[in-house]
Formats: C-alpha cells, sequence, structure tokens
C-alpha cells in the first residue's frame, strides 16, 4: 500500500516526457527550417558556379582571339585551324584566380569559306559540375594596318645604320607622300622583343636618331620611333608568304639584274604581287611598282627605284652599305619605300638616301589587286555570340 | 469485514484530490497546452513562411536566369546578312528580342523571335516564343517590377510608352527588377511574404562583337 501511495504521489516523470516532446518538436522545425537553408545555399552556389563558367567561358572566348589575332590571319583554315594545337595548346586551361575553374577551347572553319570565317567554341568549367558552352563566330575583319615602316620579324637582329640622309617614317603618309594630317601614328621601327628595339636604337649614332620617326618620336630627349610590338615571327612571316604565293596571279621572276630604265612591278592604278626568285636582285637601272613584293634572297638598289605597298625580304636588308654580303638587301640609290618594308633576316643596314613611309593607302592598295583581296593579315573579328543551351 | 475496512479507509484518505486542486491543475495544464500549440503554430507558420519565400526566390531566380540567357544573346546575325532589330520591342513591361540562332539570315527557327511582358491584370510575367505564351511566375508586384534599358555609356533610355527605333539600336544593357509576392498575408506577419530579384543583361551581340566583322 505504501508502494501505491507514492507512484501516485511521484510526478517527475511528466516534466521529462514534456520536455522531451517540446525537445522533439524543435528539433523537428529546427530540422526542416535547416533543410530549406541548405537547399536554398546549394541553390544559390549553382546560379553563382554556373555564372563562373560562363565568365570562364567568356575569357576563352578572348583568349582564343588574342592568340589567333597575334600574328595577323591570312587563312583561317591554315594559319589558324590547322595550327591551333601549336598555337594555343592542347587541354582545358585554369583561371589564374581560381584553379577550380577553367575552359576549354575549339576552333572550326565555315564549311563554305573556310579561309575566311569559323567559329570558336568555348566550354567553361565551374565547381558542382558547371558548365556553360559559348559559340562566337569569327571573321577576317577589316585592315588594320601592319606594325610600322620597317618591320623586323626576327627574335635577334644586328642593326647598322650609315650616313644621316636616308628617313624612316612611322607617321601615315599618303599616296602623294605627304604627311596625312591627323593620320595613324606607327613606330618607324618596329620589333618583336626588346633585346632587338634597344639593339637598334643603340646603333643609331645622335646625328641619326632623329631621321627615324613616328610612333614615340622625340626631339627632348631625342628619342628615336623604335617600339617592340605584337607581330609575326619568322615562322609566321614565311606562312604569310607562303599564302601569298597561293594567291592567284602572282607574278613570279628569276631575273638577277634589272637594268632597263623603266622597269615596272606594278603600278598604282594595277598593283600586283611580285615575287623575286633569284638569290641575288639588283636593281641599277628606275625600276618602279606596286602592290607587294617578295624577295626570296636579297635585293641590291643601286639605282632609283619607288615602290608603293608592301616589301617583304627573306634575306637581310642593307640600304647604301659600303660593304655587303650577297643575301643582304642593299639600297644603294635613291629608295623611296611609301607603305612597309618587313624582313625576316638577323641583319639590317640603312643607309644613303633611302626614304621608308609608312603609307595606310599605299597598304590597302597592296591588300586588294585585281585578283586578290585582303592580302595583309588581319585580326579574326568576332560577328556573333551565342550561349548553347 | 475487511473489504468494508478498506473502503471505510479511503473515504477517510485525505490523498485524493479536491475540486479546486482539479481546477488549477486543469487551468495549469490548458495555459501550457496554449502556450505550446501557439508556439507549435508559430514555428510551423515560419516554416511555412520559410517554404513559401524559398519557392518564390527560386522562381524569381529562374526567370532571371532565363531571361538573361535569352536576351544575352540577342541579336545572333552569324552570316550577317541578317536585316532584323535585336530588340524590336521595348517598353518598361514588354521586350521582345531577335537572334538567328539557326543561321538562316532570318527569323525562322525555333526561339528566334521572344517577348517578354509583364501581364499586370493578372501580375505574372508571360514568355511568348513559336508561338506559344508561357506564365512563368505569378504573384508579381506591378509597381516593383519593370524593364529598364541603359546605352553603351551607361546612361538610361528612358521610354515615354516604347522605345524609339533609334533608342532601342543604342541599347547595350536591359535591367530586369522583378518583386513577386504571397497573395495574403501570413500568420504572425503583418504583410505578405516579398521576394525581390533583379539582374543587368549586357547584350553580348552589341558589345562582344567587332564592328568590323560584318562587312
Amino acid at each position: 500500500m505504501n508502494v501505491s501511495r507514492s507512484i501516485l504521489h511521484n510526478e517527475r516523470g511528466l516534466a521529462l516526457i514534456t520536455v522531451l516532446l517540446v525537445f522533439v518538436l524543435l528539433l523537428t522545425l529546427g530540422s526542416a527550417g535547416l533543410v530549406y537553408s541548405v537547399i536554398d545555399i546549394k541553390s544559390t552556389t549553382h546560379y553563382d558556379t554556373g555564372n563562373q563558367a560562363l565568365s570562364a567561358a567568356e575569357s576563352g572566348v578572348l583568349h582564343a582571339l588574342s592568340t589567333m589575332n597575334s600574328a595577323g590571319v591570312s587563312n583561317f583554315q591554315n594559319d589558324v585551324v590547322q595550327r591551333w594545337g601549336q598555337l594555343y595548346g592542347t587541354g582545358s586551361k585554369t583561371m589564374p584566380s581560381s584553379s577550380k575553374v577553367s575552359y576549354q577551347v575549339a576552333v572550326a572553319a565555315d564549311p563554305t569559306k573556310p579561309a575566311d570565317a569559323g567559329s570558336i567554341t568555348v566550354t567553361g568549367f565551374a565547381p558542382l559540375q558547371a558548365q556553360r558552352v559559348l559559340t562566337v563566330t569569327v571573321q577576317k575583319g577589316g585592315f588594320v594596318g601592319v606594325p610600322g615602316a620597317i618591320y623586323l620579324a626576327a627574335e635577334d637582329v644586328t642593326s647598322t645604320f650609315s650616313g644621316n640622309a636616308f628617313e624612316v617614317n612611322g607617321n601615315d603618309h599618303g599616296l602623294n607622300g605627304q604627311i596625312v594630317a591627323g593620320g595613324i601614328s606607327k613606330p618607324g621601327i618596329a620589333t618583336r622583343n626588346d633585346g632587338v628595339t634597344n639593339g637598334v636604337i643603340s646603333s643609331l649614332s645622335d646625328l641619326q636618331k632623329d631621321n627615324v620617326q613616328g610612333a614615340g618620336f622625340s626631339l627632348n630627349p631625342l628619342t628615336p620611333s623604335v617600339q617592340t610590338t605584337s607581330g609575326p615571327s619568322v615562322a609566321d612571316l614565311e606562312r604569310i608568304v607562303a599564302n601569298l604565293l597561293a594567291l592567284p596571279g602572282v607574278v613570279s621572276t628569276n631575273q638577277g639584274d634589272f637594268n632597263g630604265s623603266s622597269e615596272t612591278l606594278g603600278t598604282v592604278a594595277a598593283p600586283k604581287i611580285t615575287r623575286l626568285t633569284n638569290p641575288n636582285v639588283r636593281m641599277n637601272g628606275n625600276a618602279s611598282g606596286a602592290g607587294i613584293l617578295i624577295a626570296d634572297g636579297s635585293i641590291e638598289i643601286n639605282g632609283t627605284f619607288d615602290f608603293v605597298g608592301w616589301i617583304i625580304v627573306r634575306g637581310a636588308t642593307v640600304i647604301n652599305s659600303s660593304h655587303h654580303e650577297h643575301d643582304d638587301t642593299v639600297v644603294l640609290g635613291n629608295a623611296t619605300i611609301q607603305g612597309s618594308l618587313w624582313t625576316g633576316h638577323l641583319d639590317i643596314k640603312v643607309g644613303g638616301s633611302a626614304v621608308i613611309d609608312y603609307c595606310d593607302a599605299c597598304l590597302r592598295l597592296a591588300d586588294q589587286t585585281s585578283t586578290t583581296t585582303a592580302n595583309i593579315p588581319r585580326p579574326m573579328a568576332v560577328v556573333s555570340w551565342q550561349e548553347v543551351m | 469485514m475487511w473489504l468494508m475496512a478498506a473502503l471505510r479507509r479511503l473515504r477517510s484518505d485525505s490523498a485524493g484530490f479536491s475540486l479546486p486542486e482539479i481546477m488549477i491543475t486543469t487551468a495549469i495544464s490548458l495555459a501550457a497546452c496554449a502556450t505550446f500549440l501557439s508556439f507549435s503554430n508559430f514555428q510551423l507558420a515560419a516554416l511555412r513562411n520559410q517554404a513559401d519565400q524559398l519557392d518564390m526566390q527560386t522562381a524569381g531566380r529562374s526567370i532571371v536566369d532565363l531571361f538573361a540567357r535569352e536576351v544575352r544573346r540577342a541579336g545572333r546575325n552569324p552570316t550577317c546578312a541578317g536585316t532584323f532589330a535585336a530588340i524590336a520591342e521595348a517598353t518598361s513591361y514588354r521586350l521582345r528580342i531577335q537572334s538567328d540562332l539557326n543561321g538562316s539570315g532570318t527569323i525562322d527557327g525555333h526561339n528566334e523571335d521572344i517577348t517578354y511582358g509583364f501581364n499586370t491584370y493578372s501580375r505574372a510575367i508571360t514568355r511568348l516564343a513559336d508561338g506559344v505564351t508561357d506564365e512563368l511566375v505569378s504573384g508579381i508586384d506591378p509597381t516593383g517590377s519593370r524593364l529598364r534599358y541603359f546605352d553603351a555609356a551607361g546612361s538610361e533610355l528612358i521610354p515615354v510608352w516604347a522605345l524609339t527605333q533609334a533608342q532601342r539600336n543604342s541599347v547595350r544593357r536591359v535591367r530586369l527588377e522583378l518583386t513577386v509576392r504571397s497573395g495574403a498575408t501570413r500568420y504572425g506577419r503583418s504583410a505578405p511574404l516579398q521576394t525581390q530579384v533583379s539582374t543587368d543583361v549586357d547584350l553580348r551581340n552589341r558589345f562582344f562583337v567587332a564592328k568590323t566583322g560584318c562587312p
């Protein structure tokens, strides 16, 4: 009887049950709330990583454009698509800001016009398996000119300047030889690296420094217009030449000596692409030309030579030097080159009364002959953008 | 005899509950139950509100994502031959965009002509594409939802009624501002649930594309 009474009076178990019930209720509600919060956070995080993947893909597009445009494009199929592994590499690239965000790039030529157009497809990757795919259509853009009045494509160049009568000018000149007011200004001499730039500058005497004018030129302090720019390498130059030589209407000649009184290699009215295959070309008479002139070896100009357009010398360049080798380009006479002179050789020697002026209009003339268009390399431009869903 | 003695003992036992004791106990129990139920209801309402808020946020986020993806590509013209307008119509409550997705040079394919609209009567956002109108979300607040347009300099292009063609041609960025509200007030709240989302969308085919690309 005493035990029964004790049980009836004992109320401590009720408190325990009540606390347990409240605790279970709170736990249930708390867990549910936590689940909702986790769902919300996951949703936000996925949205965020999706945007990261999109940004990575857009970075990939810019990276691809920068890569293919560093040397300009003559033929998209040959210059870019076939060489993409060499130009850009393979595999995915990681974003510098985050090792978990990356992108992969693929390029393809347009089936109907592979030389001029194509597409870049970039897949951006981010954490949580986020992925975005962009496809941009690219097309050869407009004419943008060339790096400078003289462009040195080699990585190591020995330059020599003699006399004080030569002129190299990167300021834009018209077809009439006059400076174009408000025209573009390019370097008088453009190079691919600072070593060559410094070498060219140090090879100019104080008297000669003001003979090289254009972008970056100043009289005080006296600074010649010699600058490092982006541009094609020697290998790129050879590829550009190969593309040019594959164009229709190229006139090739193995003539070594041009001794006539009026040798003509194209005119302003009818510019053309001329290839000089002889390893030692000598221009002793009066010659003129317009369009594109490609010299496989050296050119020695002893007479008068006026050229409007783009000259590419695969041998060395020597202008009015007292001494020259057989593979040099030698301009001993009154050479006037309006447009641009490129060389991939290791030596350049400039002197005499040669005038090499950057001329945008002249290069535009060279860009289009009667049988060809867009001869000068140009950047690929994006014409459309699409996110593939 | 022993049974009678036990009953007498029970009747005289003072350990039983008196009426006041039962009433007080009942009152305390009811108060405890009421408190518990009130607390429980409040928690459940908060949970429901949280779920509804999450639904509204998810819906808003989904619409923003879809809108951004489709507006971002407006004006795609890979052949350079298209003569359509990237933005064919633009008001504060309606946006019609066109893109040549299949590269045919004309607007003739799936999802190439899309119109987003705010229906102020049904308080819904609609998407019209390929002749089919879908209601993307309902319960939008017309006063807090609108479309805004900006040019390349970042200046807002304010439509009198609708943007002119010249204004539409200069749009570089579209801003979607969206406020979604629940239908009624909830337990423990004096106002309906509300979520606000917004996004700025740059038209990639207007700023990413080089002007020199198409002849």
